[in-house]
């Protein structure tokens, strides 16, 4: 269809769509991990569980 | 409303709806203006090559916003230290190197059949733009090697406020020296030279990219906040017990 074009066409659209791919996966696996953290470090707190590792 | 902005509370009590909302306006608006723009009529100089004009414009426009965001951020940070600034400009970083990164690679990808290059080192224009990339690459791995963190950020901030004089440099690069990149087309004086087939699509996916970011980049920030919250309890505990 875009005849000898299609591969820069093609690999511009797959750049893209693999960089958007990493920027949302990154955010969304940080931003599950952030708040699974401190859901378990404030839930320890108000229980008065909290484990420390000491040296 | 920024210095509001600045109480992580309310920060993020305006981020939990601000960043979905964000999110459906950048999916919209993207795959409207992927449905347009893959639909457009060959350029009769450039052919089909022209279709990669809708991701490698609004990227560089998201890479250079990003990049801006990242400034004023780290502005308030250094000035006014507002912690949430300091988190915004952390998780903004990441984001602008993979939209400069993404502009890069569509526009060698672009400039291949069109330049009969896939980079030139004598172009204003390209080497600005990885001077940006590498800005972005420099503040992620300045704010990494200094344990400190306080130090950290602020020896970051002062590269990102450093790093503000490419922004136009990169925007006028084509007009202070001849370059194999296109001069300004869209944005000036008189109108744009574009025609309205090409424009349209090219609006929307712009906004679908800016969009995106502002929803990604919230949601970092939050992130951020979390850890330093997280991190502040772990070391309450570790001090109190």
């Amino acid at each position: 269809m875009m005849g000898r074009y299609a591969v820069f066409v093609l690999g511009a659209y797959g750049a893209s769509l693999a960089a958007f791919a990493w920027m949302v996966l990154d955010t969304l696996v940080r931003g599950r991990a952030a708040r699974r953290a401190l859901e378990r470090l404030e839930a320890a707190e108000s229980g008065g569980l909290v484990e420390v590792e000491r040296p | 409303m920024i210095a509001s902005l600045a109480n992580p509370h309310r920060f993020m009590s305006v981020s939990r709806w601000l960043a979905p909302v964000l999110a459906l306006m950048a999916a919209g608006l993207i795959a409207a203006g992927l449905w347009l723009g893959l639909a457009v009529p060959p350029d009769y100089q450039q052919g089909d090559t022209v279709k990669i004009m809708f991701v490698h414009v609004p990227a560089a426009w998201t890479a250079m916003s990003a990049y801006a965001a990242l400034g004023a951020a780290s502005f308030f940070s250094l000035v006014f230290r507002h912690t949430v600034a300091d988190a915004a400009a952390k998780a903004a970083a990441p984001l602008g190197a993979a939209f400069t990164g993404a502009a890069l690679v569509t526009g060698s990808l672009w400039g291949r059949p069109m330049w009969g290059t896939w980079w030139a080192w004598g172009d204003s224009r390209l080497v600005s733009v990885l001077v940006l990339f590498l800005l972005f690459l420099g503040y992620i791995a300045l704010r990494a090697s200094i344990e400190d963190e306080a130090k950290a950020a602020r020896a970051a901030e002062i590269l990102a406020l450093v790093g503000l004089v490419n922004l136009p440099v990169i925007k006028f690069s084509v007009d202070w020296w001849n370059t194999l990149h296109q001069g300004e087309s869209i944005f000036r004086a008189g109108g744009s030279l574009i025609a309205p087939v090409y424009l349209t699509p090219l609006i929307l996916m712009g906004g679908g990219y800016m969009a995106a970011f502002g929803a990604l980049w919230l949601v970092r920030t939050r992130a951020e906040i979390r850890r330093r919250r997280a991190l502040a309890l772990t070391l309450r505990a570790a001090l109190g017990g």
